[in-house]
């Protein structure tokens, strides 16, 4: 399974194409400013930073992160098939997928939780509970970077 | 120059970042930290002055900006331990140098940025629509620092 993903045409070409694996890298690291810059900007202001921004004006750059989501779901599907073996007994690479799945869910709730813009609800207050969502998420967003970047120095073969 | 760089690669400092393994990948995590906290208050700031999620206030937006400047000094600290461990490497680097060119870019675009703050402030407050100028300069910033990302991660591949 692994040696078949590594020699399909998606691995191939981030694999041997001069310039592939480099796009491919920045587009990475673009996707993960956007949506982990946005996640934590939305956390940290459930927390209290620049409460003069309405939260629920502010819910509209969920979408904006979403789009960073997708963008590093694709680019980091492509490095894992380019090297799938590897990633696949990389222990911090299944920390961090584990955290991102755990980050990824609680910002969704979080943005439920959120009401959207209306005059009625101009002044919405966060909950406890909303609180508490906002600081383990970016909790576990840190975590994803920390073992991310782990991936290159934990055990890993030649890369 | 030269002197300058053999100084920086016999001193102290990058001794001691080139011989504890953890040093170097503690400041990569910070490094990353740091575009997060810098790209994503400038993605709240730049999108609201492009227009976009026009219900934040503009004074407000700029509650942000303290993460910019925070995520700022982090970048320039660790980039410094950077240069320190491998001074010759990365001034020889093309990507390192226009990584530099851009920085620089994306500097002089915030102060033009802050300048046309000061001159059309009154006029746009109240309608809540920043003028053609204030968008464009808000659209070259995001533009500006997304290029210092992708320069960054070229660094090993485009020399």
């Amino acid at each position: 399974m692994l040696e078949w993903l590594e020699n399909t045409a998606v691995a191939r070409m981030v694999q041997e194409s001069m310039w592939g694996y480099p796009i491919v890298l920045s587009s990475h690291a673009v996707g993960m400013a956007i949506l982990v810059g946005l996640a934590l900007m939305i956390n940290f202001r459930v927390l209290g930073l620049a409460s003069k921004v309405p939260l629920t004006a502010l819910k509209t750059m969920f979408r904006i992160a979403w789009v960073g989501l997708v963008i590093n779901v694709v680019s980091g599907t492509m490095l894992f098939v380019a090297n799938a073996d590897a990633f696949f007994e990389s222990t911090p690479f299944w920390l961090k997928i584990s955290l991102l799945v755990i980050a990824v869910t609680l910002l969704m709730m979080l943005s439920r939780r959120i009401p959207d813009a209306d005059e009625s609800a101009q002044d919405y207050v966060p909950t406890p509970q909303v609180r508490w969502i906002a600081f383990l998420s970016s909790l576990a967003f840190f975590g994803v970077i920390v073992f991310g970047r782990l991936i290159a120095y934990w055990d890993w073969k030649d890369f | 120059m030269d002197g300058i760089l053999t100084w920086m690669r016999d001193s102290a400092l990058a001794v001691m970042i080139v011989n504890n393994i953890w040093v170097f990948p503690t400041l990569e995590t910070l490094h990353f930290i740091g575009l997060i906290l810098l790209m994503g208050s400038l993605l709240v700031i730049d999108l609201r002055f492009m227009g976009f999620a026009p219900r934040i206030p503009l004074h407000a937006v700029l509650g942000f900006l303290p993460l910019s400047l925070l995520g700022f000094a982090i970048n320039l600290t660790t980039g410094i331990l950077f240069l320190f461990s491998d001074p010759y490497h990365y001034y020889d680097n093309l990507s390192f140098r226009l990584k530099m060119l851009t920085v620089l870019l994306a500097g002089l675009n915030a102060v033009w940025f802050k300048l046309s703050l000061h001159l059309e402030t009154p006029a746009f407050e109240s309608s809540g629509n920043p003028p053609m100028r204030v968008r464009f300069i808000a659209g070259l910033s995001l533009l500006l620092w997304t290029s210092v990302i992708v320069f960054g991660r070229m660094i090993p591949y485009l020399k």
